[in-house]
């Protein structure tokens, strides 16, 4: 991972005592089955797109927006497959939202 | 059941199949394609537009009509239509959440502008892909 995410992370102040920052740091450490292309395309962007909002390109509303297109490409990609696939790209997605994105916005 | 009969069944069938009443398939159609293809391009001179200072609302309006002209039509296809139905009306989610963003966040940056046209162009790609997969056959 990026040295910058990394830092950017640690900076973060996160006074409402959570453990933020090791819940982020164990998401983007989780390991992709690298087959499952979904999966490693998200955690790929998500990473950009922190590596980004370390650089103040964009802000946490974008991410926070960012995250509402890829929910809709999961969904418009399940739609077009017909089957419930990449479970783990859903998991994944879900993570991004409910256990960083959620908490992360409020101490940005 | 005698052959007049049996036939008569069977000519009642084809004539109903014939009319798309059994057929739940959802054929090629190339104005869905025409229309979908120039959105895409619509969209991204827009999102080019969102690094200058000011907004101008009749391209948006413009945008966005057109958007939802395109979702009419394909709801009047009916149930064997609703995978791009819905692919449609995502794109729309996804292109009234960033006009939003520009308004109220203000002009973007390089960056942004790339983010948007990327996120927004997966989404047609999808659909774009999907219509050309269907069956060009009636």
């Amino acid at each position: 991972m990026d040295k910058r995410i990394t830092d950017f992370v640690t900076n973060i102040k996160d006074d409402t005592g959570s453990l933020l920052k090791n819940e982020i740091g164990t998401f983007l450490g989780w390991a992709i089955d690298e087959t499952d292309l979904l999966a490693k395309e998200q955690k790929e962007e998500f990473e950009k797109y922190m590596l980004q909002l370390s650089l103040g390109e964009i802000t946490p509303k974008d991410l926070q927006m960012y995250m509402r297109s890829f929910q809709r490409q999961v969904q418009a990609e399940l739609l077009e497959a017909g089957i419930a696939k990449d479970a783990a790209g859903q998991r994944l997605l879900n993570g991004i939202q409910d256990l960083i994105l959620g908490n992360l916005l409020k101490v940005l | 059941m005698n052959k007049l009969k049996l036939s008569v069944v069977l000519a009642a069938i084809l004539t109903l199949h014939g009319c798309g009443i059994f057929s739940p398939v959802s054929y090629y159609d190339s104005t869905t394609y025409r229309n979908l293809t120039e959105l895409k391009v619509y969209t991204s001179f827009l999102y080019d537009s969102f690094m200058e200072d000011s907004v101008d609302q009749k391209d948006i309006k413009y945008v966005k009509i057109r958007l939802m002209q395109t979702l009419e039509y394909e709801k009047e296809k009916g149930i064997p239509n609703e995978k791009t139905t819905k692919q449609i009306q995502l794109i729309i989610d996804d292109f009234k959440d960033y006009v939003a963003n520009r308004l109220e966040q203000g002009k973007w940056n390089q960056t942004q502008r790339d983010n948007a046209v990327t996120n927004i162009n997966i989404l047609f790609d999808i659909a774009i892909s999907s219509e050309l997969k269907k069956n060009k056959e009636e």
